[in-house]
């Protein structure tokens, strides 16, 4: 398996058991599709929740004025990537 | 009449902006600028997302004597709804993001450029003390947004005897991650600062990295305003803080375990505000040491039957509370849990009555009810909803309720049934959808 897609998998994990998603399964989230608002359906609480499982788990913070904010949380697929690139662990 | 902001805070520095500091005189002067801008109305919709821009608008709405409505939160729907008994309002905002419903009429802020205003011999604008400037809108349990309108003598009471309890003076620094358009917000990052001559932060940081750059760029003392959530994320991150005078958390309870390792982390006293968007800010307490509440020297309590009224200088009507209080000899009090309507998710309240009557509205739903369930950590996790709708799936479902009702209430997980268990009163027992959940949840 590619290192991207075993990333965007393990990311996918992430989500469902920081955020307790009792719905869906980590291999039920579609790479491509919003995670907040519709699709995934996520909200601010779980943006907050999230980005500190990120920073615990990849070592690197994320902020508002990073200039990507907007994309980095749109998707699984863009979530993963902006990990890949910022990963200090 | 009373002053909209003190003569001795007019050289004080009120807002920080990321363009610089702005003094209660530029304040008057762009609130000013503002207010020549808006056209005759008795009703504004605050929209205005910067804590900067929001003060602007309410200044200005107050000097036009047009009293400000204060959404629940800013759905389309919710501001019809205001619209409907509030008539003709106008909404204002600074971003694209919440556009108003396209049959209200709108204004756009544009900044005005007022240059650094010394304090002269201009006259503060002057507030009628029997005039309503702002009402606070709630999710009542009718079904539409319920109105506690305030007026600016009461107000001012209120945020003087808040700042006195904090001991937060002209020289204090607030940055608040809570917007200023709830009471909470409101009342420490806008009220607080025009009574006390406090600096407030415009920004509104949200990540524990944004929370310590702002509060790194102000000067000591700091105090940070916040919720549990965010104290929970801030603790968690493993940043380093700078000197932080004291925090004030409020809109949830916190647990004394929660607010010492908030205090061991952030290496600064966590104090909590009690209090309720229908009477504003009414006791306090440092956390770690005990469940206790104190109420403020303005705040007179008394037991109405099973509830507890409060009244005092610092509020325009006695207001009965929707807590259940347990008062002691000494006059202070515990927090014995909410009305069973009462909801709390991550700080914003509701009223379960209220979704119930969102998620029947939808077309295609027969019969629905919610269900807090009762482990939710810290106040997160989300609500369970049951729908007897045949037709209808869970997508559908919730981009109906998406339109009506905060993100934070929308129902992470729906189980359609084909009937809901209720009683021959139609009430639906907590009990017997607990029951519900554990059945689904029953090995098959």
């Amino acid at each position: 398996m590619d290192s991207g897609l075993e990333l965007e998998n393990e990311v996918a994990d992430l989500i469902v058991t920081e955020l307790k998603l009792e719905d869906v399964t980590p291999g039920e989230i579609d790479p491509e599709v919003p995670l907040f608002g519709e699709g995934l359906g996520l909200d601010s609480i779980d943006a907050l929740e999230l980005a500190l499982a990120v920073s615990q788990r990849y070592g690197f913070s994320i902020t508002s004025e990073d200039p990507l904010i907007g994309e980095i949380f749109s998707s699984l697929r863009s979530l993963a990537a902006h990990i890949a690139r910022n990963r200090t662990k | 009449m009373l002053p909209l902001l003190d003569r001795q805070w007019l050289d004080t520095t009120i807002v920080r902006t990321r363009s610089g500091p702005v003094s209660g005189a530029t304040l008057l002067a762009q609130a000013t600028a503002v207010a020549d801008r808006i056209p005759e109305t008795a009703y504004i919709i605050n929209l205005c997302d910067e804590r900067h821009h929001f003060l602007l608008v309410l200044l200005a709405g107050m000097m036009r004597r047009a009293t400000t409505l204060l959404p629940p939160n800013k759905l389309p729907q919710t501001m019809l709804e205001l619209a409907a008994d509030y008539p003709d309002p106008l909404c204002v905002l600074d971003t694209p993001r919440t556009e108003p419903p396209s049959s209200l009429r709108r204004l756009e802020l544009a900044l005005p450029r007022v240059g650094d205003v010394r304090a002269g011999a201009e006259e503060v604008p002057q507030i009628p003390g029997d005039w309503t400037p702002f009402c606070a809108f709630t999710s009542g349990s009718t079904g539409k947004p319920q109105g506690h309108c305030k007026r600016w003598p009461e107000l001012m009471v209120g945020a003087r005897c808040a700042a006195r309890r904090f001991g937060i003076d002209e020289r204090t620094s607030i940055v608040a991650t809570v917007p200023p358009q709830h009471m909470y917000g409101l009342e420490l990052s806008v009220l607080i600062p025009l009574a006390s001559g406090a600096a407030t932060h415009a920004a509104r940081p949200f990540f524990p990295e944004d929370v310590r750059t702002v509060l790194q760029e102000v000067p000591e003392p700091r105090v940070l305003v916040t919720t549990p959530l965010h104290l929970s994320t801030m603790t968690r991150a493993e940043l380093r803080w700078p000197c932080i005078d004291f925090i004030v958390s409020a809109t949830a309870p916190l647990s004394p375990e929660q607010a010492e390792r908030a205090e061991a982390a952030l290496g600064a006293p966590v104090l909590e505000i009690y209090g309720c968007t229908e009477a504003g800010s009414l006791a306090s307490r440092r956390t770690r040491e005990g469940e206790a509440w104190t109420w403020y020297e303005c705040v007179r309590a008394r037991r109405e039957g099973d509830a507890v009224q409060v009244s005092g200088d610092c509020l325009s009507q006695p207001v009965i509370l929707s807590d259940r209080l347990d008062m002691d000899a000494d006059g202070r009090f515990r927090l014995l849990g909410r009305g069973q309507d009462l909801i709390n998710i991550a700080g914003k309240r509701g009223s379960l009555a209220d979704l119930e009557l969102r998620l029947k509205d939808i077309e295609g739903v027969e019969d629905g009810a919610f269900l807090d369930p009762e482990d939710r950590p810290e106040g997160r996790g989300r609500l369970i909803a049951f729908v007897v709708a045949p037709r209808l799936s869970k997508d559908k479902i919730l981009d109906a309720l998406r339109r009506v009702v905060d993100p934070v209430f929308l129902p992470r997980v729906i189980h359609f049934v084909p009937r809901l268990p209720r009683n021959e009163t139609g009430k639906l027992p907590r009990a017997d959808l607990m029951a519900l959940v554990q059945s689904r949840k029953a090995p098959e």
